[in-house]
């Protein structure tokens, strides 16, 4: 079927084409100039295309630092809170939306009102708990913490809130226990929403750099977002080799974003992120 | 395969502050919605709950689910109580009115599914797959996603869902609702004939009672929350217990008119504005043994018992409109402004102005087509 598309359309299609070349571009330049040397990197007027191609930036990057270490501390902590992060507000968020139960709404304004304090004015107590009970410089720090997002337990709610009790009901006389309602039901059902979860959870675990940083020293625990920043402090601004190693970390969120991509945008359409 | 009993069940629903008033009776804990229910249904029997929006079908269908709290009194699944017990112990399947197919699988994984549930072997289901895709016809839409299929597949396939597990009971709560007309009475036929080839007792809400009447080894009626009466379609329709049975069953609906049962010397006759009907024997012995005397009623009459007569003792009535539906016409006719319907068979219209609206009829009923109602009450003072 072949439709003329109005001159709105075309507008449209032109601003979102410059959104998209202003969004991309600062990432172009950032892969193409971690193949130039430092000088040519920070020469006037600036170069586009490198004029001495190099990989030595990337060798470096790996000799100048634990970087596959901080690579696999990065990916399994981020992997695991993402995990356990989804499934932990899927089943928050379910319970809040079809069960009923004493004070729910009271018990779910504290939970909200605790999204409304910024992150860091809480860091401090809870680094004094994280210390109090001994997990300060241990992967239980770099994880835990990150099991329960309240922002998750939201969206999840919201998403059942608006999930027919039907489908449940069916699912209750079709034999199901309470937990595989969730499991094989409604859980299934909030795909999109949950995909949009999966790239939150991931990238806010992924890029968190506060938390990491006073709550660790062992350069063994070290987080990608952390090491980069101790090699800075140990060894100056070297910002060709620091745009290799960032061409490389944008690579797992890239491979995520790849593969939820379409659900990922579903949800944001779908009713999925509200409020 | 099992008997479901039903005992003084009561269901009581929480004040919720947004409820406008509705015709159900309040408690200090709620509105009743239903209340003092009582039935036995037998083994493999075919029971339909009608009645008008609200009057609680869906709510005693989703007790006897599991789905819903019993507020009071005792159910029974094949002699066992069940009032604790979850819906998936209770062996029952439902069909529901918007299907609820699961919309991320497919045909084939909405109807296996209560079988993988019980982790049934892979052959066993596919067998019973397959047998419930042959029954309703849909083997050919197996592997497409509910999305995909019109109504009356997608309630094909919730009713494959419910059947594959061969449930003791096997509740729908106005399955056929979402279907235009056509497609309705063609899935009404095809749940009798699924009926013959499974042995399930079914419990089926409607609120329609053709639906009802056709489909129906017993019915029960119910209004705002209460049992009006249970019985076979042919007893409902014969013999309705109070005005609200008489008036919700039969299309069209049963004519009304205020008349006069007098009692003379242990004979009765009614009178409905210059007509006298002596009654007969049967009907004279019910009123005798329920020692009923003269007193005001309201008599009720059947669109298809009255018949044209142009004799003296007649009701005068003027034509409003008349409707040709093909072997029968519809005379919505006025007897001193008050409507009533009368249904004539065509054949016997050699006049046709009849038909036309002003024309002049006069008509009359024989006395064993009467029903006599209490003017307080409503109860039919035969039963
Ligand atoms: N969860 C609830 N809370 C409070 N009242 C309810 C609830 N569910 C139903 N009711 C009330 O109970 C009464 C019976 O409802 P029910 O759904 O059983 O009616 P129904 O006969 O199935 O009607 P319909 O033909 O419209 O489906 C209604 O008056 C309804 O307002
Ligand atoms: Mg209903």
């Amino acid at each position: 079927m072949k439709k003329k598309h109005s001159l709105g359309y075309w507008l449209m299609f032109v601003l979102m084409t410059l959104i998209a070349f202003v969004s991309f571009f600062p990432f172009f330049w950032m892969f193409l100039s971690s193949f130039k040397t430092q000088s040519e990197l920070l020469s006037m007027p600036p170069t586009f295309f490198p004029n001495n191609f190099t990989t030595a930036n990337y060798t470096q990057v790996f000799k100048q630092m634990p970087f596959t270490r901080y690579y696999i501390n990065s990916l399994l902590t981020s992997g695991l809170n993402t995990l356990v992060g989804v499934i932990s507000s899927s089943l928050i968020g379910y319970v809040f939306a079809k069960y009923d139960f004493p004070y729910k709404n009271v018990i779910f304004l504290v939970v909200l009102a605790c999204m409304m304090i910024p992150y860091e004015t809480l860091m401090p107590t809870v680094y004094k708990m994280m210390v109090g009970i001994k997990w300060t410089n241990s992967y239980k720090v770099l994880t835990i913490p990150y099991f329960v997002n309240i922002f998750g337990i939201f969206l999840m709610r919201q998403f059942y809130l608006d999930l027919p009790d039907d489908y449940l009901e069916a699912a209750e006389v079709d034999g199901c226990s309470q937990f595989e309602i969730w499991a094989r039901i409604a859980m299934p059902m909030a795909n999109s929403t949950t995909s949009s979860l999966v790239i939150f959870l991931f990238m806010a675990s992924y890029n968190s750099f506060m938390w990491p940083l006073i709550s660790v020293d062992s350069r063994k625990l070290f987080t990608l977002p952390v090491g980069i920043a101790s090699m800075i402090w140990d060894r100056g601004n070297q910002y060709a080799m620091l745009l290799a190693a960032a061409s490389m970390i944008i690579v797992p969120v890239c491979i995520l974003f790849a593969f939820m991509q379409r659900k990922f945008i579903e949800g944001m359409t779908s009713g999925g992120i509200k409020g | 395969m099992a008997t479901v009993t039903l005992k003084n069940i009561r269901k009581v629903y929480p004040k919720s502050h947004n409820t406008n008033k509705s015709n159900l009776k309040e408690t200090a804990d709620g509105v009743l919605a239903v209340d003092d229910f009582n039935l036995e249904i037998n083994d493999n029997e075919f029971i339909v709950l009608v009645g008008p929006s609200g009057c609680g079908k869906s709510t005693t269908l989703r007790m006897v689910a599991g789905l819903e709290e019993i507020t009071g009194g005792e159910l029974y699944i094949d002699d066992v109580l069940v009032n604790e017990v979850a819906p998936k112990d209770r062996d029952i399947s439902m069909v529901f009115q918007n299907y609820a197919l699961y919309p991320h699988m497919t045909v084939r994984q909405n109807m296996e599914f209560p079988l993988k549930v019980q982790k049934k072997s892979r052959d066993y289901i596919d067998k019973k797959v397959e047998e419930a895709a042959e029954i309703l016809g849909i083997t050919e839409y197996l592997d497409r996603k509910p999305k995909a299929l019109s109504g009356g597949q997608k309630q094909r396939v919730a009713i494959g869902r419910a059947i594959v597990r061969e449930p003791k009971v096997l509740l729908m709560d106005e399955p056929l609702s979402n279907l235009d007309a056509k497609l309705r009475n063609q899935m009404r036929a095809e749940i009798l004939k699924l009926r013959k080839r499974i042995n399930t007792t079914f419990i089926y809400v409607t609120h329609d009672q053709t639906e009802a009447m056709t489909l129906g080894d017993r019915i029960v009626i119910m209004k705002d929350g209460v049992v009006q009466q249970t019985g076979t379609p042919q007893e409902v329709f014969d013999s309705p217990h109070n005005l609200f049975v008489a008036g919700f069953i039969g299309t069209p609906q049963m004519n009304f008119y205020d008349g006069r049962l007098v009692e003379d010397k242990g004979r009765y006759h009614v009178e409905i504005k210059d007509m006298k009907v002596a009654l007969g024997k049967e009907k004279t012995e019910r009123l005798k043994a329920n020692g009923v005397k003269s007193r005001d009623v309201t008599v009720g009459v059947r669109p298809e018992h009255i018949v044209l007569s142009e004799g003296e003792n007649v009701l005068r009535s003027v034509v409003d409109v008349s409707e040709m539906m093909g072997s029968v016409v519809h005379l919505h006719v006025n007897v001193d402004d008050q409507d009533s319907i009368i249904i004539v068979p065509t054949i016997q219209l050699k006049d046709r102005s009849l038909v036309k609206s002003g024309a002049e009829v006069d008509f009359t009923f024989p006395e064993d087509v009467i029903h006599l109602f209490s003017k307080e009450t409503g109860n039919n003072l035969e039963y």
